[in-house]
C-alpha cells in the first residue's frame, strides 16, 4: 500500500533546504562536540580524584586505624556515575552541615551537558521550525491554494506535524549516533548493556520533548494570524517553560511548606549530644568509684549513649522526611514545565536523579551498618584473645569490605522516571488535540 | 585685497549658515526619526506582548524573591547563637540578584574534625538552566530576548517594505539612522521594565521587613544603568543581523540561536573550561584529608603516652595548634585554587555580554563568588587565628564587612563593565560599517 503524503514530503524538502534548519543542525553538532570534549575531561578528573581518595584512605588506614577513631577515616567514597559523562551529576551532598570546602559545582550550578543541548538548543530549533508552519502559509496565500484541493485542514495539520517532527528529531538522531560511536570507541568508558538501553530510552525522551515544543509551535501558529506575533509569543512561552517555571518550584515550595531551618535542627542535635556526654561522664565517674579502671569504665559506659543516639536519629529522620516533602512539592510545581519533566526523567534513567541519591544514601547506610558490625565483632574477638586490648589500639581492617557503589537497576530507574515521561506524553497529546481542534476554525484567506 | 576679504567673509557666512541649517535639519530629522520609530513600536502588538510579559515577570520575580529573603531573614533571627558562632544576615539586595547569598548569609562554627562549617543550603541544583527567578534572570534572559525582537527587522524590515530608500533620500546620514532606530527601540523596551522595577522598589521601601538603605538604592540604580548597556548591546547585535540578512525571518532565526549561545551557552560552559585549566580537588578528598589530620595527631599523642612520654600542657597545646595550622593550610590551598577557578570562569564568560553583565551585577550587589571568598577568609582568620585555650570572651571579635562599592568594582567587575562598553562601541561601529556598504534597494 502506497501512502500518499504530498504535504509531508513538501514540508520535509522545504525544511531541509531552509537556512534555519541548516544553522540549527550545525549548531547542535558543534555544541555536542564541545559538550562531549569538556564533559569527558571533567569525568576523567572526577574518576582520578576518586582513585586518589581511595589510595590515600588505604595508606592512612594501614598506619592509623584505631578502634576508637576508625570511622572518622574509614568512610564510603562514591565514584562518578557512568552516565554522568553526558549528563551533569547532582553532588550527593545531603549532609545537614556543609564545610567551607565547596565543590566547584556548588559555586556554578548550571552546566553544559546534553540536558542543555536538547533542553535549550533543541527546543529553540523546534519552535523556530514551527512558528510559521500554518501562519506563514496563510500570509503567503498558499494555505488557501492547498485547501482548495480535496485536503482537509486537519490532514494538512497532521502532515505538517509529522514532517516538522521528523525535521526536529533529525539533528538529535545525528548527535546521539555520533556520541554513541565516540563512547563505544573510548577505552576509558565501560558502559554495560543496561547503560546502552538507558541511553536509548533517554534519546526517545529527548525526541518526545522536542516534539512537545514543535506541537506548541504548531498550536500557536494555528491560532495567530501573523508569523511575527507567533514567534514572539512562542519565545515568551519558551522562556516560561524552559527557564522560569523550573526555577520557581524550589522558592515557592519553601514558602508554601515551611520546615524548621537546619540551624535549629543542628542546635537540637548538639543539645542531645551535650546531654549524652554529661550522662556518659557521670556513668564513668560512678564506675571508677566502684573500682573499675578509667579505660574499662569508658568502655562499659558506651551503653548509656544508645537512647541519645536513637533520639538524635529520630530527629534527623523527621527533618529529612519534612525536607523530602518540601522537595516533592517543589518538583510538582516545576513539573508544569515540560523541560523540568524531561530533565527529571532523563536524570532518573541515567542514574543521577533524586531516586539515585536515595539509593546511594541507602547503600552507604547499609555499608556503614555492615562495617560497624564487623568492626565490633573484630574488637570483641581481639579482646578475647588479648584482654588488655583497648580503644586506642591498632585494628587491621584490610579484610573488611570497602564501599562499592552499585548503580540502581534499570527497572528502578524506569519506575522513578515513568511519571515524568507520562506527563511529557500528556503535554504532547493535549497540545496536539488543541492544535487539531483549532485547525478546524482556521481562516485560510491571506491578510 | 579689501574686496577679496569681503567675498571671503560672505562665503564664510553662507557656509556657516548652510552648516548650521544642515545641523538643524539633521537634528530635526533625528528627532523625527526617533519619534516615528517610537510611535511605530508602541502601536505594534510586539510592544504590547513584550510589555505584558516584562511587567508580569518582574512582579512575579519580586514577590518570589521577597518571600525567599523574608524566609532567610526569619531563619537568621531564629538561629540559636553560641558565643563562638558567626552569623551573617541575608543581603537585602539578594532580592534583586541572589548570586551566592544563600552561601554567604548563614551561621558558621568550627570543630577540629570538620573545620569551619555551616548549614547546607540544600539548593536543588540541576532542576533547570537558572537557579533563581530573580531580576538578573529577567534582565539576562527576558530583556535580551525582547531587545532582539525589537531590532531583528530594524533595517531588513524597512528594506522589505521598500521604505529604506525613502528614509535615506532625506538629508540624514546612515549613522543617525542606526542610532535613532536603536535609541527608539531602547526607550520602548525600558519604559515597561524601569516602570515595573521602580514600582516594585517603591512597594519594597514601604515594607519594614526589608531594610533597603540609600547605598542599597544607589547600587540598584547602578545595576539598572549597567542593564541598559547590556540591552543596548543586544539591540545593536539585532541591528547588525538586520543589516547583514536581507530577510527579517532569516535575521530572527540567526539571532535566536546566537542568543541561546550568548545567554546559556558561554556562561554555562565557562566553569567547565576553567576547571580544565585549574584542577580543584574534590570535596570528598578534602574532607578526608581534614579527618586524617586530626586522627593522626591524636593517635600519635596516644602512642607517645603509651611509650611513657609525658604530654605536657604545652605539648597538648602544640598538638592542637598543629591541627589548626594544618586545617588552615588545607583551607588556604583550596581557596587559592577556587579563586583561580573563579578568575578564569569570569574571563571565559566575558566572551559573552551576558557573562560580563553577570560578573558586574553579582559584584555590584555584593553576592558574587569574590564576596563569598572574602567571607571565607574572614572566617578562617577568626577561627584559625584564635589561641587554642583562650576563653571565648577573650578572643578578638569576628569582623567581616561586605565590600564597599569601589572595592567591589576593583577586580573582575571593572573588566566586565569595560568589556561590555567596548562591545557596545564595537557593535555600533560594525553596524555602521555594514550599513555603509549595504544595498538599500527593496529585496
Amino acid at each position: 500500500m502506497k501512502i500518499e503524503a504530498p504535504i509531508l514530503k513538501k514540508e520535509l524538502l522545504d525544511g531541509m533546504v531552509s537556512f534555519r534548519f541548516t544553522i540549527g543542525v550545525i549548531l547542535m553538532i558543534v555544541s555536542a562536540a564541545i559538550c562531549i570534549y569538556v564533559r569527558f575531561h571533567e569525568y576523567d578528573q572526577r574518576l582520578n580524584s576518586y582513585h586518589l581518595t581511595l589510595a590515600t584512605q588505604q595508606a592512612f588506614l594501614e598506619k592509623y586505624a584505631h578502634a576508637n577513631r576508625l570511622r572518622a577515616v574509614f568512610q564510603a567514597h562514591v565514584p562518578p556515575r557512568r552516565m554522568s559523562l553526558l549528563l551533569r551529576e547532582l553532588t550527593p551532598n545531603l549532609d545537614l552541615m556543609q564545610t567551607l570546602e565547596d565543590d566547584p559545582a556548588d559555586l556554578f550550578p548550571p552546566s553544559f551537558d546534553f540536558q542543555w543541548l536538547v533542553g535549550i538548543l533543541g527546543s529553540l530549533l523546534a519552535i523556530v521550525l514551527a512558528y510559521d508552519v500554518i501562519s506563514g502559509e496563510r500570509e503567503r496565500g498558499t494555505l488557501a491554494l492547498i485547501s482548495s484541493n480535496s485536503v482537509s485542514l486537519t490532514r494538512i495539520v497532521i502532515e505538517k506535524w509529522l514532517g516538522g517532527n521528523l525535521l526536529t528529531v533529525f539533528p538529535l538522531v545525528l548527535v546521539v549516533l555520533l556520541t554513541s560511536i565516540y563512547i563505544h570507541l573510548n577505552p576509558r568508558v565501560n558502559w554495560v548493556v543496561e547503560d546502552w538501553v538507558a541511553w536509548l530510552l533517554i534519546a526517545i525522551i529527548y525526541a518526545i520533548y522536542l516534539s512537545v515544543f514543535f506541537t506548541l509551535g504548531l498550536l500557536i501558529s494555528c491560532s495567530m494570524r501573523r508569523s511575527s506575533v507567533s514567534i514572539l509569543t512562542l519565545s515568551l512561552l519558551w522562556v516560561l517553560a524552559v527557564v522560569f517555571i523550573p526555577s520557581l518550584g524550589l522558592p515557592l515550595s519553601k514558602v508554601m511548606k515551611r520546615i524548621p531551618p537546619p540551624e535549629v535542627v543542628a542546635q537540637q542535635l548538639r543539645t542531645i549530644e551535650q546531654e549524652r556526654e554529661s550522662a556518659v561522664r557521670a556513668r564513668i565517674n560512678e564506675l571508677i568509684r566502684s573500682g573499675l579502671s578509667a579505660e574499662q569504665a569508658r568502655w562499659s559506659s558506651e551503653v548509656i549513649s544508645k537512647p541519645y543516639w536513637t533520639k538524635a536519629m529520630r530527629l534527623r529522620q523527621d527533618y529529612e522526611r519534612q525536607l523530602a516533602d518540601q522537595r516533592r512539592l517543589a518538583r510538582w510545581i516545576s513539573a508544569f514545565s515540560p523541560t523540568f519533566c524531561m530533565i527529571q526523567a532523563t536524570s532518573e534513567l541515567a542514574g543521577i536523579g533524586a531516586s539515585s541519591v536515595d539509593h546511594l544514601t541507602r547503600s552507604i547506610d547499609e555499608w556503614n551498618r555492615l562495617v560497624d558490625d564487623l568492626v565490633q565483632r573484630k574488637i570483641q574477638s581481639l579482646q578475647v584473645a588479648n584482654p588488655s586490648f583497648g580503644p586506642d589500639d591498632f585494628i587491621d581492617v584490610s579484610d573488611i569490605p570497602r564501599f562499592i557503589y552499585r548503580e540502581q537497576p534499570l527497572s528502578s530507574r524506569w519506575d522513578a522516571a515513568v511519571t515524568y515521561i507520562g506527563l511529557l506524553l500528556l503535554y504532547e497529546t493535549g497540545l496536539l488535540v488543541l492544535a487539531l481542534l483549532l485547525s478546524r476554525r482556521i481562516d485560510v484567506r491571506p491578510d | 585685497m579689501h574686496e577679496r576679504w569681503g567675498a571671503w567673509s560672505l562665503a564664510k557666512q553662507v557656509m556657516q549658515r548652510v552648516i548650521l541649517k544642515g545641523k538643524r535639519v539633521r537634528r530635526r530629522m533625528f528627532r523625527e526619526l526617533i519619534l516615528k520609530e517610537m510611535r511605530d513600536n508602541v502601536r505594534s502588538s510586539k510592544f504590547l506582548l513584550a510589555s505584558l510579559a516584562i511587567i508580569l515577570l518582574v512582579i512575579a520575580s519580586f514577590h518570589t524573591m521577597r518571600a525567599d529573603y523574608q524566609r532567610r531573614l526569619a531563619r537568621f533571627s531564629s538561629a540559636n547563637q553560641n558565643p563562638s558562632d558567626v552569623s551573617i544576615p541575608p543581603n537585602p539586595l539578594s532580592i534583586f540578584v541572589k548570586g551566592r547569598d544563600e552561601l554567604i548569609g548563614r551561621s558558621f562554627r568550627y570543630s577540629p574534625t570538620r573545620g569551619i562549617f555551616g548549614p547546607n543550603p540544600m539548593e536543588d541544583h540541576g532542576v533547570g538552566f537558572i537557579s533563581t527567578p530573580d531580576l538578573l534572570f529577567v534582565i539576562t534572559v527576558v530583556m535580551t530576548l525582547v531587545a532582539l525582537f525589537f531590532s531583528f527587522d530594524l533595517i531588513s524590515g524597512e528594506r522589505e517594505a521598500g521604505t529604506l530608500q525613502l528614509v535615506l533620500s532625506n538629508a540624514i546620514s546612515r549613522d543617525v539612522v542606526i542610532l535613532g532606530k536603536t535609541l527608539a527601540a531602547l526607550v520602548c523596551i525600558l519604559i515597561p521594565f524601569i516602570g515595573s522595577v521602580l514600582l516594585e522598589v517603591i512597594l519594597l521601601m514601604g515594607d519594614t521587613s526589608v531594610p533597603l538603605s540609600l547605598p542599597h538604592l544607589g547600587r540598584l540604580g547602578l545595576l539598572l544603568l549597567v542593564s541598559v548597556s547590556l540591552i543596548s548591546c543586544f539591540l545593536l547585535l539585532g541591528t547588525c543581523a538586520s543589516i547583514v540578512f536581507s530577510r527579517s525571518a532569516t535575521s530572527l532565526t540567526a539571532l535566536l540561536f546566537l542568543w541561546a549561545v550568548l545567554v546559556f551557552g558561554i556562561p554555562n560552559l565557562s566553569p567547565l573550561v576553567a576547571e580544565r585549566l585549574v584542577g580543584v580537588p574534590s570535596r570528598d578528598f578534602l574532607l578526608q584529608r581534614r579527618s586524617q589530620v586530626w586522627v593522626k595527631q591524636v593517635v600519635e599523642r596516644e602512642w607517645a603516652e603509651r611509650r611513657g612520654d609525658e604530654y605536657s600542657r604545652r605539648r597538648v597545646q602544640e598538638m592542637w595548634e598543629s591541627i589548626v595550622s594544618e586545617n588552615r593550610r588545607l583551607f588556604e590551598d583550596h581557596q587559592r585554587k577556587l579563586d583561580r577557578l573563579v578568575h578564569y570562569t569570569d574571563y571565559v564568560s566575558m566572551l559573552s555580554p551576558v557573562g560580563c553583565y553577570q560578573v558586574v551585577a553579582t559584584s555590584l550587589m555584593g553576592v558574587g563568588p569574590r564576596d563569598y571568598a572574602d567571607l571565607k577568609r574572614a572566617l578562617a582568620r577568626y577561627y584559625y587565628g584564635r589561641a587554642i585555650d583562650a576563653s571565648e570572651e577573650n578572643t578578638a571579635p569576628f569582623s567581616y564587612h561586605r565590600r564597599a562599592l569601589r572595592a567591589g568594582f576593583d577586580e573582575g567587575a571593572v573588566t566586565g563593565l569595560g568589556v561590555l562598553l567596548v562591545m557596545n562601541v564595537l557593535l555600533f561601529l560594525i553596524a555602521y560599517t555594514l550599513f555603509l556598504k549595504a544595498d538599500v534597494r527593496r529585496v
